[in-house]
């Protein structure tokens, strides 16, 4: 049998570094050529598919009373040291998963950042409407009075890009000011992207412009406020899983497809570190399916004492005779 | 790290589907052989034999639509 000529040494430790990190198994078994070709296929499949998915194909959803339950990831799991991580992030971001209404998400500290988004609804003291878009700088926190749960207060300050043709007559990039008054809508704490979504309600006024007193609703995202704990393999809520279907397109599937094949290459290599190769050391005879002759065989381990082992080397298959 | 829209539009699906084919190759036959020889001499073998099926069942394809 191929594995009696390959040292595994200890069969299920291979297997389970194999596991953990797709080619440190082979490595440890002293398999280089095995070690790196896993190694490198494996892991440049993954992270192929990860890059393409924006950082929010692999995740773990257990949500399965509302038929929401992320079966892919059985395959995933199989890079474990890549994968595992997406089950403590759906633990931290609540049983079961993110929640589902996004109304009901609070603010927990200090919101702040740049912000890219829209002025939406723009209502006018005058009677204008209008919306605009918007980029700026955000700051939100939760509110000291508690007469509401989802009280906060902060400040939006940026400029206004106002297309060609704007009713309200504002001149494009035009400065805002604006003060939060409610929190409609937040994106989870643990979500895998760098940027967070909200959507709240702002008054406030545009620089310089008479009757520029407004109400509207602000929304968009402030950008880069997620830390790489925060989002590496954090569970999508179906808010977020619609809105990466409408950003990549066929590429989410595409993505989902190469984690998917990552996963289940490894599991194969896992095998190959448990077992050694399946058909064959590779030169073994077609015909009689017999290895060549004077092959060197692996070398006979005997149990001199319980404590120490020795290693005796065999001679020859074909030793020379004698008589020539 | 986003895809470049305007790639993500000019780009065939199919073309996604090679750097499989190669990976897919290299592994299975790495299971199946120790020697390096043997692995990518099989994984070419492997790699040209599924590109060729998927090339007649494009063709296939085309001619029947």
């Amino acid at each position: 049998m191929p594995a009696q000529r390959i040292d595994l040494k200890n069969p299920v430790l291979a297997a389970g570094l194999a596991w953990f990190v797709p080619g440190l198994g082979h490595a440890y078994q002293g398999r280089w050529f095995k070690a790196i070709l896993y190694s490198a296929c494996i892991w440049s499949t993954w992270f192929c598919g990860w890059a393409l998915g924006d950082g929010k194909v692999v995740y773990y959803n257990r949500d399965m009373k509302r038929g929401r339950w992320t079966a892919g990831y059985a395959a995933q799991v199989m890079v474990g040291s890549a994968a595992l991580p997406a089950i403590l992030q759906t633990s931290r971001a609540s049983p079961g998963g993110n929640p589902e209404d996004r109304s009901q998400i609070e603010l927990h500290g200090t919101l702040s950042g740049p912000f890219d988004g829209m002025l939406a609804a723009v209502s006018f003291k005058d009677g204008r409407k209008a919306f605009f878009h918007v980029r700026g700088q955000f700051e939100m926190q939760p509110s000291e009075d508690d007469t509401f749960r989802k009280s906060v207060t902060g400040r939006f300050t940026g400029t206004l890009q106002v297309a060609d043709e704007n009713d309200a007559g504002i001149p494009d990039g035009a400065k805002v000011e604006a003060s939060i008054n409610l929190l409609e809508s937040l994106e989870p704490e643990i979500f895998p992207s760098p940027n967070r979504a909200v959507k709240c309600r702002v008054e406030g006024r545009v620089d310089d412009l008479k009757g520029g007193d407004f109400s509207a609703d602000l929304r968009g995202k402030v950008l880069n406020v997620r830390t790489l704990w925060n989002r590496y393999a954090a569970p999508l809520d179906a808010e977020g899983l619609e809105a990466a279907h409408g950003d990549l397109g066929k590429y989410f599937e595409i993505a989902l497809v190469y984690t998917w094949i990552a996963g289940l290459l490894n599991l194969l290599a896992i095998w190959d570190a448990f077992e050694g190769p399946a058909y064959g050391y590779g030169d073994e005879d077609p015909a009689t399916g017999k290895k060549p002759e004077n092959t060197p065989a692996p070398p006979m381990v005997l149990a001199t004492s319980a404590a120490v082992p020795a290693v005796v080397e065999r001679p020859p298959q074909n030793p020379v005779s004698a008589t020539g | 790290m986003m895809l470049d829209p305007l790639l993500a539009a000019n780009m065939n699906v199919t073309w996604w589907l090679l750097p499989l084919v190669v990976t897919v190759s290299l592994v299975y036959n790495a299971t199946r052989y120790e020697l390096p020889e043997k692995i990518l001499q099989r994984s070419l073998r492997m790699g040209v034999a599924i590109i060729a099926f998927m090339g007649g069942a494009l063709v296939l394809l085309f001619l029947l639509s």
